[in-house]
C-alpha cells in the first residue's frame, strides 16, 4: 500500500507541476497545416509547397482575380510583338533577396532557363520559350516558338519564381536541406522536420511594412483536421491552412472566436466519363447518365453552401469558362435517353473510381448510386487511394466508367482543364475519359495558340472546344467549390486570390 | 545455451531476408503510382518516365531486387517519394520519439500494471477484483483514438493544463536549441541543464503516454492477475505463508518470480507492439513516430519508406524476442544450467 501511496502521489505532483501556458510572442502568427514541404527547389516543387514558400519567393507577375490579367510584381511592365512571339518585361528596381543580392534580368534570365533545363515538375509551363535573354539589368526578353500569354505563364504559382543566383549555384541538395532565398516579405529561418517551420520578416523587403503585419509566421505541422481545429479553438493556432470538411464548417461557423471567410476559387470537381469503355462509350448513354446526377444537393448540401452548380467544367471564376445549359437532374429524361441508347437493359452498369482522402467524392458517388439505382443503372463503387485508382484508369483495361477528381489549373487559363482533361494524348496522364476527338484538339490548340496575341478570339475558340467536349458528354460537371479558411475572429485581412493555393500572411493583421 | 543464442541469430537473419523480399515484392506488384508521387500529380508523361529510369523502375524486378539488397547491406533505403528524405535518416530521428514513448509506456506498465495484476489476483472475488476487471474491460473495448481525443478535450480543450500535440512547443524548438545526444527529449534536455525544454518535453508526452498506457495496461494487468492466482495455488506458496513469512514477501518476491518468464513474454511482445503499433495515437497527437510513418507510407504507395520501415521494425521485433530470451536465463538459473 505505501508503494501504491507513494504513486499516486509522485503523479499528482507531477501533474500538477505540468500546466502549460500557451503564450503568444507579439507579432507572431502561428498557422496549422497537414502538410511539411517535400520539394524546396522552386524549380520542382509542385504540390502544397507553395501554401507556405509563396511568402519567401515571388514571381515576375501575379494573377488579378477581378480583371482577369496579370498584375505587376517583380516585373512592372510588359509589353508583347505584334506577332506575339517577342516579350519584353520591365523589372523592378531595388528588389534585394534574402541573402543581400540584388534580383535583375541576370538572375531572372538563369531561374527560368534552370527551370527549363531542368525539366521536372512545372517545367512544362515553359514549353512554348525558344530563348530568353537580358540585354540590360532591367530588361527580360522572352522569345516564344509560337503565341502564348507570357505574363499569364509568368504567374503560375509553379515554376515561375525567383531565387538567388547564390541559392542556384549551391543547387537542389542545398536547398532540399530546409533552405530557400527569394524575395518575398519573409525569410526562412527554421525547418524542424514534419513538426514546423519558421520564417521572419524580410526588413529589406521591397514593399516594405506599414505597421501591424506579423514579424514572425510559425507553420505547425499537423497531420489531423480535428487537431488543427482544436489548436485553433485554443488560440494555439489563429489559422487553418487545410480545408475542413463542410459539415465540420457549419459547427464551427457558431463559435464566435472562429471565422470561416469564403471565397471564390478555381476548384471544381469534373465527373469524367470513359467514352471508350462499354458502357458509356455509347453517348446516348452518357448523357442519360448526365440527368441523373443531383447537382444541387452537391452544391447545397455535400458542400454544404460551400459549393455552387456549374454552368460549363471550366468553372465561371475562370475567363473564357463557357456557359451552357449544363444538365439539371432530370430522371424522366434520363429514363428516355437510356431506352433510346439502345444499351440493352442488363448492361446498364458501370463502374465508378472514387479515391478516398475526400469525402465528399465518396459521398457523391453513394449519392449517386442510390439514384442510378431507381432508373435500373448499377453502379459499382471502387474506392482506393488516388494514386492507385489514377494509376488504373489511365490503362484502359483496367478503368472504369466514371472518374471524380477535384481539379484546378497551374495558372489561370480554361486550357488549365481542356487540355489535361480531354486533348488526346499518348500515354494518358489526366484523359482519363480516354476522350479522342481530332476536332476538338484541333480547336482547342488553335484557341491556345491564340491566347497569347488575342484573348477574345481565344476565348471564342475555347468555348467552342467547351461545347465540343459538352455535346460529346465526356463529364459531368459536378460543382465549381468555394474555398473556404478557417480562422481566429480577430484575424483581419484574409484574402485568397483563386490563382494560388496560398494565404497571404503579409496582408493579415491582428485585431 | 550459445548454442541456442547463435540459432536465433541465425533465425533472425532468415526471417529478415524473408520479409524484406516479400515486402519489396509486394512494393512492386501492387497497383499504385508511387513515381507520380515523386514527381507531382500534375507532371507530363515525359517527366514520369524520367523519374521512373532515376528510380531504376525501368528495369526489370529481378534486378531491381539485386540492387535492393546491395544497397539494404549497406543501410540505403533510398529516398521517400512522399518527403524526399533519406528513408534512413526519417526512421532513425522517428524511431527515436516512437522508442521513448514505448519504453515509458513499457515502464509504466511494468510499475503500475504488474502490482494491479498482483493485488488483484490476491484480493479476487473481491470489490477490488471486480474493479479492476470491469477497468480492463473498458480499457480494452475503448478505442485509442477516442481515449486520445478524450484526453485532450479534458487536458487542453478545457483545461488548458496540457498541450494538445508534439513533442515540443514552437516556442523552445524556436529559442532552446539543446544538443540531441540521445534523440530522447527527456534525456537530452536534462543533459543540456536545460529545465524549461524539460518542462515542455514532458509536457508533451503526458497525454500519449497516458493513451498508450490505458489502452495496453488491461491486457498486462489481466495476465498478471491470471498468472498470479495459478501460482498462488502452488505448494511453495501455501508453505511460505504457512511458516509465517509475510505475505507482502511471499507475493513480490517469491510468487512473482515464479511467473517472471512467461511475464517477461508479455511485456516484451507489449514493447514490440508499441514500436509499430502505436499509429492511431501517434495521428491523434501528431507524435512524430514510426507508427504514423509508415502508416502514411503504405497509404500512398510510398514503397522506399514502406520497405525500409518494414525492415527496421520486423528487425526491433526480432531483437526485442530475442533480449526476451536471453532474459530467461539470468531469471531462471535451470535454464543456465541445462
Amino acid at each position: 500500500m505505501n508503494y501504491v501511496k507513494i504513486l499516486i502521489a509522485g503523479i499528482g505532483a507531477a501533474t500538477v507541476l505540468l500546466f502549460a501556458q500557451f503564450v503568444h510572442a507579439a507579432g507572431t502568427i502561428t498557422l496549422a497545416d497537414s502538410w511539411d514541404i517535400k520539394d524546396w527547389d522552386p524549380a520542382i516543387f509542385f504540390g502544397n509547397e507553395n501554401r507556405k514558400l509563396r511568402n519567401v519567393y515571388e514571381t515576375l507577375t501575379v494573377y488579378n482575380a477581378q480583371t482577369k490579367q496579370a498584375d505587376p510584381k517583380l516585373a512592372t511592365s510588359w509589353r508583347a510583338s505584334k506577332d506575339g512571339l517577342t516579350w519584353t518585361f520591365k523589372l523592378r528596381k531595388g528588389v534585394k533577396f534574402h541573402d543581400g543580392t540584388p534580383f535583375n534580368a541576370t538572375v531572372a534570365k538563369a531561374n527560368l532557363d534552370r527551370t527549363i533545363a531542368m525539366g521536372k515538375g512545372p517545367a512544362y509551363i515553359w514549353n512554348a520559350v525558344e530563348n530568353i535573354s537580358a540585354p540590360t539589368a532591367d530588361t527580360l526578353v522572352i522569345r516564344t516558338k509560337y503565341p502564348v500569354p507570357v505574363d499569364m505563364v509568368a504567374t503560375s504559382q509553379f515554376g515561375a519564381y525567383m531565387m538567388s543566383s547564390g541559392a542556384m549555384k549551391k543547387g537542389t541538395n542545398w536547398l532540399m536541406a530546409g533552405n530557400a532565398v527569394g524575395t518575398g516579405p519573409y525569410k526562412l529561418t527554421q525547418w524542424k522536420k514534419s513538426q514546423q517551420l519558421v520564417m521572419e520578416k524580410f526588413d529589406n523587403y521591397w514593399g516594405g511594412w506599414s505597421g501591424g503585419e506579423f514579424d514572425r509566421i510559425i507553420y505547425r505541422m499537423v497531420v489531423e483536421i480535428s487537431t488543427q481545429v482544436q489548436m485553433l479553438r485554443g488560440g494555439e493556432a489563429a489559422l487553418v491552412l487545410a480545408t475542413a470538411p463542410p459539415d465540420m464548417l457549419k459547427k464551427l461557423r457558431k463559435d464566435p472566436k472562429l471565422q470561416v471567410s469564403v471565397f471564390d476559387s478555381f476548384l471544381s470537381i469534373p465527373l469524367l466519363i470513359n467514352t471508350q469503355l462499354y458502357p458509356t462509350s455509347n453517348k446516348k448513354f452518357r448523357r442519360a447518365l448526365t440527368y441523373i446526377m443531383d447537382y444541387e444537393t452537391i452544391a447545397r448540401d455535400i458542400y454544404g453552401g460551400y459549393g455552387q452548380v456549374p454552368k460549363s467544367c471550366v468553372p465561371q471564376t475562370m475567363w473564357g469558362a463557357g456557359q451552357f445549359d449544363v444538365a439539371r437532374q432530370d430522371l424522366a429524361k434520363a429514363a428516355r435517353l437510356l431506352k433510346e441508347s439502345g444499351i440493352p437493359k442488363k448492361d446498364w452498369k458501370v463502374t465508378y473510381h472514387a479515391y478516398t482522402g475526400r469525402q465528399e467524392i465518396m459521398q457523391i458517388a453513394e449519392m449517386y448510386q442510390a439514384l442510378a439505382s431507381q432508373l435500373g443503372v448499377k453502379v459499382q463503387i471502387k474506392t482506393g487511394e488516388f494514386g492507385v485508382l489514377w494509376d488504373k484508369q489511365k490503362k484502359l483495361e483496367s478503368s472504369a466508367n466514371m472518374f471524380a477528381l477535384l481539379w484546378y489549373p497551374d495558372w489561370a487559363t480554361p486550357a488549365g482543364w481542356l487540355t489535361p482533361l480531354w486533348h488526346s494524348e499518348e500515354p494518358v496522364v489526366f484523359n482519363l475519359s480516354h476522350y479522342n476527338n481530332p476536332e476538338y484538339d484541333r480547336v482547342l490548340d488553335a484557341g491556345v495558340k491564340l491566347q497569347g496575341s488575342d484573348r477574345k478570339a481565344a476565348i471564342k475558340k475555347l468555348r467552342e472546344a467547351q461545347k465540343i467536349a459538352y455535346d460529346d458528354a465526356v463529364a459531368m460537371c459536378l460543382v465549381d467549390v468555394k474555398k473556404t479558411v478557417l480562422h481566429r475572429a480577430d484575424i483581419k485581412g484574409v484574402d485568397y486570390n483563386p490563382a494560388y493555393e496560398f494565404v497571404d500572411v503579409y496582408k493579415l493583421r491582428r485585431n | 545455451m550459445y548454442w541456442h543464442i547463435g540459432q536465433r541469430l541465425v533465425l533472425m537473419i532468415v526471417t529478415l531476408i524473408g520479409v524484406a523480399t516479400i515486402t519489396f515484392f509486394l512494393s512492386r506488384i501492387l497497383p499504385g503510382s508511387p513515381v507520380e508521387m515523386m514527381v507531382g500529380y500534375r507532371a507530363t508523361a515525359e517527366a514520369v518516365e524520367a523519374a521512373k529510369k532515376e528510380l531504376g523502375l525501368d528495369k526489370p524486378l529481378h534486378v531491381q531486387y539485386v540492387r535492393f539488397v546491395s544497397d539494404a547491406l549497406r543501410g540505403d533505403f533510398g529516398i521517400s517519394l512522399q518527403s524526399k528524405q533519406p528513408v534512413v535518416e526519417e526512421i532513425g530521428r522517428r524511431s527515436l520519439a516512437t522508442i521513448e514513448l514505448a519504453s515509458l509506456t513499457t515502464l509504466l506498465l511494468i510499475v503500475v500494471g504488474v502490482p494491479i495484476g498482483v493485488i488483484s489476483a490476491v484480493r479476487s472475488n473481491t470489490p477490488v477484483d471486480h474493479a479492476v476487471r470491469t477497468l480492463s474491460i473498458a480499457g480494452v473495448a475503448l478505442p485509442a483514438f477516442m481515449l486520445g481525443m478524450l484526453l485532450q478535450m479534458i487536458f487542453y480543450g478545457w483545461l488548458g493544463w496540457l498541450p494538445l500535440q508534439g513533442r515540443l512547443s514552437a516556442e523552445i524548438l524556436l529559442d532552446h536549441d539543446f544538443a540531441r545526444v540521445t534523440g530522447f527529449f527527456l534525456v537530452d534536455t536534462l543533459l543540456s541543464g536545460d529545465w524549461v525544454a524539460f518542462k515542455d518535453a514532458a509536457e508533451h508526452i503526458v497525454l500519449p503516454l497516458t493513451t498508450l498506457t490505458l489502452v495496453t495496461l488491461p491486457q498486462v494487468t489481466r495476465i498478471t492477475r491470471n498468472m498470479m492466482m495459478e501460482v498462488l495455488q502452488e505448494d511453495f506458496v501455501r508453505t511460505a505463508l504457512a511458516y509465517g513469512i509475510p505475505r507482502r514477501t511471499v507475493y513480490y518476491r517469491y510468487a512473482l518470480k515464479a511467473m517472471l518468464i512467461p511475464l517477461m513474454t508479455v511485456i516484451g511482445l507489449t514493447f514490440g507492439y508499441l514500436l509499430g503499433g502505436s499509429v492511431v495515437v501517434e495521428f491523434v497527437f501528431d507524435w512524430p513516430g514510426l507508427g504514423a510513418y509508415v502508416a502514411r507510407s503504405i497509404a500512398s504507395s510510398d514503397f522506399p519508406a514502406t520497405v525500409g520501415v518494414t525492415i527496421v521494425l520486423a528487425t526491433a521485433y526480432l531483437t526485442v524476442n530475442l533480449i526476451v530470451d536471453l532474459l530467461y536465463y539470468v531469471a531462471d538459473p535451470r535454464l543456465r544450467a541445462a
